[in-house]
């Protein structure tokens, strides 16, 4: 059948990955794990982390992709640069996501957001998100299915890979977690 | 094909013919085009059209669109009603970050001038269906 595999992706130049799993979640935190993120700050750095609390990266951390401005990007840390494809490579993106079938297939209306946990249609509660494809060259605040990422269609194969940089901020005090990644496509 | 979609169109062509996803020359093959684009790549080659387009599922339920060529049931309001311009066939599938299950819909869908009308069937529960315009 079709499906959708999200991978975060290190940042050894993506050849140590983790696969998000049903009950890991994707954690942005300050300079390290589990350290907090000032409130409207973007994060520093970016996890895996599992239903228990622990720590899912090994000694290579996920990508950190920290939005700066519209059009610009810090990458792990490496300064403020311009936002594009050549900055911004595919191994530098903070997920993978990638969708399979049996059956060679177009994907189209891709769509990448975040939201509020119960309706897809909301804002994610007490959080600004920020996301962008790789060779974009500015971030989209994308907050709920009616103002998404949108992805680039892709041609016949029976798998498709996504690239997506993504930042957080939060805009209150505490942990926030009416905040939900999700992926929508056509495909035929 | 283990694991395929359940739900599977069913398409009568200008020319006749009526062609059923997973049978015949609209077969699903690991790694080949699928059925689809298949009777796309069909539909342009021969120029043929589509004029009547419904859903299966796998009890043998029929979902149908209002075909172009529509004379039964023989009813006023359905021999009368707008004809689509076109017909499309796609499936819509949607995953949270660490949901276990995709949402996953097959959905059929008839185009007129300002408006698409569309059936939409849950392929991890066939009995559940929506019928939207958008």
């Amino acid at each position: 059948m079709a499906t959708f595999t999200w991978t975060a992706q290190g940042t050894d130049g993506a050849t140590t990955n983790t696969t998000i799993g049903a009950t890991d979640v994707l954690r942005f935190s300050g300079a390290s794990f589990g350290t907090n993120v000032t409130v409207n700050s973007y994060q520093d750095s970016t996890h895996v982390e599992n239903s228990g609390g622990t720590h899912q990266c090994t000694s290579t951390h996920i990508n950190n992709n920290k939005y700066v401005a519209s059009g610009q990007i810090d990458i792990n840390g490496g300064g403020t640069q311009t936002l594009n494809g050549t900055n911004l490579t595919t191994a530098k993106c903070t997920l993978k996501i990638n969708f399979a079938d049996a059956a060679s297939v177009t994907t189209s209306s891709a769509k990448f957001y975040a939201y509020d946990g119960s309706t897809t249609t909301n804002a994610p509660t007490n959080v600004t998100f920020q996301a962008c494809e790789q060779g974009n060259t500015s971030w989209t605040q994308a907050h709920g299915s009616g103002s998404a990422l949108s992805l680039t269609d892709q041609s016949t194969a029976t798998s498709h890979n996504f690239y997506i940089g993504c930042s957080a901020t939060p805009t209150a005090v505490g942990e926030q977690t009416a905040f939900k990644l999700r992926i929508e496509l056509t495909y035929s | 094909m283990p694991g395929s979609h359940k739900v599977r169109f069913k398409v009568s062509l200008d020319s006749g013919e009526t062609l059923t996803e997973g049978e015949g020359e609209l077969l699903i093959e690991e790694g080949k085009v699928s059925p689809w684009q298949k009777l796309k790549g069909k539909l342009s080659s021969e120029n043929k059209k589509i004029v009547s387009l419904a859903l299966r599922t796998p009890d043998d339920s029929e979902f149908s669109l209002l075909a172009l060529n529509n004379t039964n049931p023989n009813f006023h309001d359905l021999t009368t009603a707008p004809k689509p311009k076109s017909y499309n066939y796609k499936h819509v599938m949607g995953k949270d970050v660490n949901q276990d299950k995709e949402d996953w819909f097959t959905v059929a869908e008839a185009q007129y001038d300002t408006y698409k009308l569309q059936i939409w069937i849950d392929e991890n529960n066939p009995g559940k269906y929506w019928v939207v315009t958008v």
